[in-house]
């Protein structure tokens, strides 16, 4: 199930909130699991068994770690298991037709590649149980002995299909015992409601346009098309990812939990090393608890850092989808950011750090912003081939610079795009938090008339649903 | 304090919906929904399949929201804001001044398709049978949607992108080979400030008829009635057509259906319909009982059917084969005065060669007649050239 359809909205969510409150406290998490296999089972009737799986190994593992403290070569043992579990069922599901298309590119073979399509999530739910076993080899955090509690961390619904990547950690008090109080349901509820209105009167509306123009001949796209087109993905892929997770964070609320944030204003951004610490938060997050600080991080000098970097941006570029167009993507980003920390470096060891700071800011956001929309050029292209084609087009400033349709284009979504631009800085914040300060009658009043507004149109917008894509298939 | 108020407006959005959704539901198991012209979902069935293959949870989907309450409330709601928000049509219609227009364009998304190789293919066809039939004069008549007439009403960043409907007839006639094109763009646009196009549906309207009848007359060969010779009775005045399935945009005045008949001539007419499975007779080109429902267009002859052959007491002694589309349902109230007999021969029903339906021989005329937006994505109309007479396959 998708958050933003009617079925979940106007049954799932009505039923499962009513019995949740209803219940006793002792009988929460377990209602958690059941409808969270609800949930994921109405997507994926089948895989959910795989999902009950990874969820039972890793549960046992954790007990073995636990049990066998004395004996490190068992706790080990599990880890492993657990680990390779982990990564074998998103290797086998997700990279195998990949790996084997390219043998047999490369030895002229023929194996047939598995024809299994990617269970939802699983990128998302095997980097959460992971998290569970390796803290708890670490000994960051306790055992969990319950296994219905295990069970309702990973299929803790708002979070199943497309993070942000809970781990064990951020969550464990609240699992065992969670205050659900009115401050915290209507904040939950308002984030929520923000969440959909993201996904369903942006994103899926701006990603029209992206879809006109990339089914348009590369060879011969007007360069303002070209700009257009990319612009409008930067926006939808940011108001459709931050959409959904602001709707899971929310819902996380509502049910008493506070998840992580996942991201935070990444367009603001004046680098490339600061748009990562913005976007997919919990996803750079896991790579840095779980890669980069065990390889060494920066702590083992500079070459070595650079190649810790190297190795995360290379599998951050993986865990996005099996393609050469995500793995280019990731190391794209390996690349500029070794280049920023590089410079940053040599400026520091010379004593010229201020020689950064005399650049303007709006040329520092111009090179962030290019290189990310280049970047989403290659994530949403079928092949490199037609990545490189689309750039080149994009800077082809002899031909033609723009035609009819691009005029048209622009009538036709420039109010959206400029709402979506203002929607993706921190400034209505800002100016709503100015106003709560000033006003606060007035903004409590306001936020409930917003969250009916912007509830009823999403309503309106999913009942003739002619367009509402699920991005993260690939992830 | 505001806060609990909150709580209570989302939590009763949330259990209001599904509550109206389900108390108001039609009880019929597939009902048919009149402005979207549409039938609903059926409920899935339920079995360890259909929840297998994931076929259960997604046509409960469909079944639930093509229930939803207030649904076409809400979808025109959403069509308003996006106009608000700058979109120019909604699902290929734009609307202005108490019209909507179809748009006809290159780009999918802007309008109806235009399709550059399906036209050539079709005049293509439309050339092989003037060949094929040497004896019997071929016309062929492409009429202009409301496109092509009030392009003076659709702003010109949106004219940028569509296709211009005169230049498109002219293009397709000077293509034509033994095959006489016959234009009523002139005679539509000389009038265009009549009511010669429904506000909410895509076809002309009688009077828009009327004037293509009347300019066919020197290329066809008959003298057209005045139209003061007619009586004209409005069968219906709140026809709202396809375009306002599209839109379900309520301001657009709803539109007439006006029925022509001669004054001082009876003419009697004898239709035999046949769907390639049933024939069946009446007496008169029109069908009243589709004045009350929401397909009023049907008055005119009733459903498009494969072969519709009418014969009537004109007394000139032509006859009319008539390959068509729909906008020539209405013009037959019109042709029935100047000939004995019309067949209609509607290629999105046929499945056969032609020629085991009509014998093109017996007529003294042929006549294409397509409107624009049909002729420039038709995909049927190649039928006659695919289905060949038995004897000649190996």
């Amino acid at each position: 199930m998708v958050f933003s359809s009617l079925t979940f909205l106007f049954l799932f969510l009505p039923i499962v909130l009513i019995l949740y409150y209803i219940i006793p406290k002792q009988l929460k998490n377990l209602f958690i699991l059941i409808s969270g296999l609800f949930f994921y089972a109405w997507g994926e009737p089948i895989y959910v068994f795989i999902m009950i799986a990874s969820t039972l190994i890793d549960y046992f593992a954790g007990l073995v770690i636990y049990k066998f403290g004395h004996k490190p070569a068992m706790r080990k043992a599990a880890l492993i298991i657990s680990v390779i579990m982990n990564l074998s069922l998103l290797g086998f599901f997700k990279y195998s037709g990949f790996i084997i298309e390219n043998i047999n590119h490369i030895f002229g073979t023929a194996y047939g590649a598995p024809t299994t399509l990617l269970p939802i999530g699983i990128s998302f739910f095997t980097f959460q149980s992971m998290s569970y076993t390796i803290d708890l080899y670490r000994g960051n955090i306790n055992v969990q002995k319950n296994p219905i509690t295990f069970a309702a961390f990973v299929t803790l619904f708002p979070q199943i299909v497309a993070g942000p990547i809970v781990r064990y950690e951020d969550i464990a008090d609240e699992l065992e015992d969670r205050r659900i109080d009115v401050d915290t349901i209507w904040d939950g509820i308002l984030q929520f409601v923000a969440g959909l209105g993201k996904k369903v009167l942006i994103a899926n509306n701006i990603g029209t346009l992206w879809d006109t123009v990339k089914v348009m001949d590369f060879n011969t796209v007007p360069v303002a098309t070209a700009w257009l087109g990319i612009a409008a993905y930067t926006l939808q892929i940011y108001f459709d990812f931050s959409g959904y997770s602001d709707m899971a964070v929310g819902m996380g609320k509502i049910l008493g939990f506070h998840f992580p944030k996942n991201f935070d204003y990444p367009y603001e951004s004046k680098s490339i090393t600061e748009f990562w610490r913005r976007w997919h938060m919990t996803l750079s997050g896991w790579f840095k608890s779980y890669v980069y600080f065990p390889l060494g991080g920066s702590k083992k000098g500079f070459a070595r850092m650079i190649l810790n970097t190297a190795i995360v941006w290379f599998l951050t570029g993986v865990w996005h989808g099996a393609s050469w167009n995500f793995i280019v993507w990731g190391c794209m980003y390996g690349v500029i950011i070794i280049m920023e920390k590089v410079i940053t470096t040599v400026l520091k060891n010379k004593g010229k750090e201020n020689l950064l700071n005399k650049i303007p800011n709006f040329v520092k956001h111009i090179y962030a912003m290019v290189l990310v929309s280049l970047g989403w050029v290659l994530f949403d292209t079928d092949s490199l081939s037609m990545a490189f084609t689309y750039m080149k087009r994009m800077f082809s400033f002899g031909s033609t610079f723009a035609d009819n349709h691009t005029t048209y284009l622009l009538l036709n979504f420039g109010i959206l795009l400029i709402v979506a631009i203002i929607g993706c800085t921190s400034i209505v914040k800002k100016l709503a938090e100015k106003l709560a300060k000033r006003q606060p009658s007035c903004t409590n009043i306001l936020s409930i008339c917003y969250m009916i507004i912007v509830f009823l149109l999403s309503t309106a917008y999913l009942v003739d649903a002619s367009y509402n894509p699920f991005l993260y298939f690939n992830f | 304090m505001y806060k609990k108020i909150g709580i209570v407006i989302f939590m009763l959005l949330l259990i209001a919906f599904p509550l109206l959704t389900f108390i108001l539901m039609p009880k019929e198991e597939k009902p048919f929904s009149e402005n979207e012209n549409k039938y609903l979902k059926e409920f899935p069935e339920v079995s360890l399949d259909t929840i297998k293959e994931e076929k259960f949870m997604n046509d409960f989907d469909i079944w639930f929201s093509d229930r939803f309450f207030g649904r076409e409330t809400l979808i025109s709601a959403k069509n308003k804001s996006e106009r608000v928000l700058g979109k120019t049509e909604t699902d290929t219609v734009y609307t202005t001044n108490d019209r909507m227009i179809q748009i006809l364009s290159e780009y999918d998304d802007i309008g109806a398709s235009y399709n550059k190789e399906t036209i050539d293919t079709n005049i293509g066809v439309i050339n092989d049978f003037a060949k094929a039939h040497p004896d019997v004069p071929v016309y062929f008549m492409l009429c202009p949607t409301s496109a092509g007439i009030y392009d003076n009403l659709i702003s010109s960043t949106v004219k940028g992108v569509s296709v211009n409907q005169k230049d498109m007839i002219n293009t397709c006639y000077e293509k034509l080979d033994g095959v006489s094109g016959i234009d009523v763009s002139n005679a539509l646009s000389d009038a265009k400030d009549e009511y010669i196009y429904y506000r909410t549906d895509h076809h002309w309207t009688s009077k828009g008829a009327y004037l293509a009848y009347a300019a066919a007359g020197s290329e066809l060969e008959y003298i057209p009635y005045s139209s003061d010779a007619y009586t004209v009775e409005t069968g219906s005045d709140s026809f709202q057509g396809t375009l306002f399935s599209k839109t379900l945009d309520q301001s657009v005045t709803k539109d007439e259906i006006d029925l022509y008949t001669l004054t001082d001539k009876d003419i009697n007419v004898k239709v035999t319909a046949s769907n390639g499975v049933k024939t069946m007779e009446y007496d008169s080109i029109f069908f009243p009982e589709y004045l009350a429902v929401k397909d009023k267009y049907s008055t005119y002859l009733g459903q498009n059917c494969s072969v519709v052959d009418i014969k009537t007491n004109a007394g000139t002694g032509k006859s009319l084969l008539l390959i068509k589309d729909s906008y020539a349902n209405s013009m037959v109230q019109f042709l029935i005065g100047n000939y004995d007999r019309i067949t209609m021969l509607d290629m999105r029903y046929v499945n056969q060669y032609y020629g085991n339906l009509v014998n093109v021989e017996d007529y003294t005329q042929v006549l294409f007649l397509y409107n624009c937006i049909t002729f420039a994505d038709d995909a049927d109309l190649i039928k006659m050239s695919i289905f060949r007479p038995a004897e000649s396959t190996p």
